[in-house]
């Protein structure tokens, strides 16, 4: 009887002890290991105009009416420049970190990888200087696919 | 691992082997939803954090009902509206820029993992000025209400 008394509260020890430990590493090493996921959007989406603006007829009033003002305007030479940009950031961070080492050695092993890659949609209008469109350009950067493009030289 | 090694020795334990499988059934199911809750608290616990800011301009889409294109100048429209926040030399005159945007943050914290979301959007007008300073056109883009909170995926 003495002997399962004494089993029972040695294994209610043991158990309290392992249950600790494994809260103490579960605490500590888990903030070792992490995983970072950002976005930042700025700007509303762009739309790419179908047949709505022809080069050498539209004028710098049609666009402004149908699109608004644009984010940027550039004189270029002779020409006007207005953009209609949105862009879109990603990041992905892992870091892994050891932080026992901190209490152990008083430096610590910290080793952490991250892309971010930034994708614009624009879309862009030259106009001349009687303010009649001369040339559109259009980027879809958006569309590109995140790790293809992070990865691509 | 901590599980197999409480279960190995209390198997093996030489005096009160019988006290001790018994007891370590049941210790085990206690233990494995011991350690399940310590996981849960320890990876759910986090934080959220909610952030605004703005870029104020104090104008109004409601003041430009008093604009007329070919009759109101350059000194009109910053009487109503104020400064610009950018002047843009064109090549028939110039174009002056008002700006004001807003940026939506959320954050959620977790011990292994995070995420951030960043909204930036802006109002913006445009007005387009001849070389005798006079409105030519202009272009309205109000879209700073669209800016939300929300996470990235």
């Amino acid at each position: 009887m003495r002997t399962k008394q004494l089993t029972a509260s040695h294994f209610n020890r043991r158990r309290l002890a392992w249950m600790l430990l494994a809260a103490v590493c579960l605490t500590v090493f888990s903030s070792c290991l992490s995983y970072r996921f950002t976005r930042r959007v700025q700007g509303v989406s762009v739309q790419q105009p179908q047949g709505l603006f022809a080069v050498g007829q539209t004028t710098l009033g049609d666009v402004l009416t149908t699109l608004g003002a644009p984010d940027t305007i550039i004189k270029i030479d002779e020409q006007d420049l207005l953009v209609y940009e949105r862009s879109v950031f990603h990041q992905n961070r892992f870091s892994l970190g050891i932080p026992l080492m901190d209490v152990a050695l008083g430096g610590s092993v910290d080793v952490s990888a991250s892309g971010g890659l930034t994708r614009y949609d624009s879309l862009a209008f030259f106009f001349g200087a009687d303010g009649v469109l001369a040339q559109v350009a259009v980027q879809e950067g958006s569309a590109s696919p995140y790790l293809r493009t992070l990865f691509q030289d | 691992m901590t599980l197999g090694v409480v279960y190995l020795r209390a198997s093996f334990q030489p005096s009160g082997r019988v006290a001790a499988d018994a007891y370590t059934e049941g210790s085990v199911k206690r233990l494995v939803h011991s350690c399940l809750l310590i996981v849960m608290l320890v990876c759910l616990c986090g934080c959220v954090v909610f952030g605004k800011d703005k870029r104020h301009q104090p104008f109004e889409a409601s003041d430009l009902e008093g604009l007329v294109v070919g009759q109101t100048s350059a000194v009109d429209v910053t009487a109503v509206f104020g400064a610009p926040s950018e002047v843009v030399e064109l090549t028939n005159g110039n174009a002056y820029i008002y700006r004001r945007s807003v940026a939506k943050a959320t954050a959620l914290w977790l011990i292994l993992v995070s995420f951030g979301n960043f909204d930036v959007q802006q109002d913006q007008i445009v007005f387009f000025f001849d070389q005798n300073d006079v409105l030519s056109h202009y272009g309205v883009s109000l879209n700073a209400d669209k800016a939300a909170y929300g996470f990235p995926f």
